[in-house]
């Protein structure tokens, strides 16, 4: 009971769960972020590609304390009827009550699904696709490769469609398939683990997530004590030839479209820094 | 941009035909059917109403949304919906005026044919209006694709979408043409966001005059005297 505060002080701590709007508006005013960042900067990234070796390919992510894992598995399955010479790609999030107290274990949240998704659409929707289904093929119409990309996230600090896009990248261009032929009279496939080969990968995606905070200022890579505050994301994904490969603007705010225009640029610097640590973290 | 060769005798820029049924369903405080041609979802809103206790907000009401398919079980794509029609939600009603309540809005697509998030949205527009929501705004929703050949379509249908290069979708409220929402997939450049940006800003335009023109009817059946707009 003897403390020198006097019970009417907050300590900034207080203060930030008491009031945290009111905090971050404070905050702001100085023009500079409450951990320190610009506007403008992102929280210190880190890519350490082909760190698990019982997978096909692996990465694991951080993004400031957001931690992601990536792990790529391959099977063998039957093509649809429709596309018989393509494989499929199956994206798969879990955000579990390891990486944050408001995830519920069990089946995926509102969230993971809505991330899964998104990760799906930028391998599926348009001329994008990332991964070249029709080389995932083995036999036509008797056996393809099934990718299945887990994506698990061991620490939740906001920001987490940057950080599975980033760990689904480099986990891809660190995944080599076994080569594998279809043994017709046994109607087996036969695989040789000593023979791989990579994925054909198309130019690679990147994205880069931005608040708007009270419908002006551009904030880079949102944390989980921003994100709430902000009333609009933008999440541009960009590739390697300099075009869009998705673009979402999500939140209940409004923003103009020179707001969004804003965003792509500076994603596009973000982009050359990421390119840079995927390509380097791969080579060792 | 010459004769158009779309399969059903539109323009690059035209819109199907817009159609709305607004109070459709007797128990909800709100319901409208919107639909583009043959494209067609309806949206009840319910609300304000009692929140359940653990999900009553003490500063604001709370949104459920619910969106079902027209076929098979929801599944992740019917989640982006969800979240889509919150965020229109959130854009649109006033949700710190009534705290401590539950507005609830629920989607049933009929007819998937094509542009299914605009069809969606705007007829969740629609239902908030209807159901008598204090709103700031009623968000307008067009889509438009990119061909293969670099040609943009409005409000593609799902034969469309299927060969369509890239897929836009955005949502406009009237003032300053703000943007609430945009889903942006496939392959583009930064010029072509641009270019679908204003087609879709044009659009959504005209889906203003639409819902102008469905409310007005729908007052004069009602017998109010609509002052002609100034």
């Amino acid at each position: 009971m003897t403390t020198s505060v006097s019970p009417y002080a907050f300590t900034a701590e207080t203060f930030k769960r008491v009031q945290p709007e009111e905090y971050y508006r404070k905050i702001l005013e100085q023009d500079v972020r409450p951990d320190g960042r610009a506007f403008d900067a992102c929280r210190t990234t880190i890519v350490n590609a082909g760190c698990i070796g019982t997978a096909e390919g692996s990465a694991v992510v951080r993004i400031g304390d957001t931690t992601v894992v990536c792990g790529i598995k391959a099977e063998v399955a039957e093509p649809t009827l429709d596309q018989p010479q393509q494989g499929y790609f199956v994206p798969n999030v879990e955000l579990g009550p390891l990486c944050s107290a408001r995830f519920r274990p069990g089946p995926p949240g509102d969230l993971a699904q809505l991330v899964s998704e998104r990760l799906r659409s930028l391998l599926y929707v348009g001329s994008s696709k990332v991964v070249v289904l029709e080389d995932l093929c083995i036999e036509p119409e008797q056996a393809v490769w099934v990718i299945y990309a887990d994506l698990t996230c061991l620490n939740y600090d906001g920001n987490i469609l940057d950080a599975c896009v980033l760990a689904l990248s480099a986990a891809l261009k660190d995944t080599r398939i076994p080569r594998a032929s279809l043994d017709v009279d046994e109607g087996i496939v036969r695989a040789d683990e000593q023979a791989t080969q990579p994925l054909t990968l198309r130019p690679f995606i990147f994205a880069a997530t931005y608040g708007i905070y009270e419908g002006r200022l551009l904030l880079a890579d949102p944390n989980a004590s921003e994100e709430p505050l902000m009333a609009s994301q933008v999440t541009v994904c960009l590739m390697e030839d300099g075009q869009l490969a998705a673009l979402w603007k999500s939140g209940g705010g409004l923003c103009s479209m020179e707001q969004v225009q804003q965003c792509i640029a500076q994603a596009r610097k973000r982009y050359t820094e990421l390119a840079s640590l995927v390509s380097s973290s791969s080579s060792n | 941009m010459s004769g158009s060769s779309r399969a059903d005798g539109r323009t690059a820029t035209q819109l199907r035909p817009m159609s709305a049924s607004q109070g459709v369903l007797a128990r909800a405080d709100g319901a409208v059917r919107f639909g583009f041609g043959d494209a067609l979802a309806i949206c009840s809103v319910n609300g304000p109403m009692e929140a359940k206790l653990k999900e009553e907000q003490l500063d604001r009401a709370t949104i459920e949304v619910q969106y079902r398919p027209a076929t098979g079980v929801p599944g992740v794509r019917a989640r982006v919906m969800e979240a889509a029609i919150r965020d229109i939600v959130e854009a649109s009603v006033l949700a710190n005026h009534h705290p401590r309540t539950l507005v609830q809005v629920t989607v049933q697509h009929l007819n998937e044919a094509g542009s299914a998030m605009a069809t969606t949205l705007n007829a969740v527009a629609m239902a908030l209006l209807n159901a008598g929501l204090p709103l700031r705004s009623m968000p307008a929703t067009t889509t438009c694709a990119i061909t293969a050949d670099g040609e943009l379509l409005i409000d593609p249908t799902a034969e469309e979408e299927a060969v369509a290069a890239s897929i836009h979708t955005m949502a406009f409220v009237q003032e300053q043409h703000q943007l609430v929402y945009i889903e942006s997939t496939g392959h583009y450049t930064e010029e072509q966001l641009a270019a679908c940006h204003e087609l879709c800003r044009a659009g959504a335009d005209k889906v203003y005059a639409f819902y102008r023109v469905a409310l007005e009817k729908k007052l004069a059946e009602e017998g109010f005297v609509v002052e002609a707009a100034a």
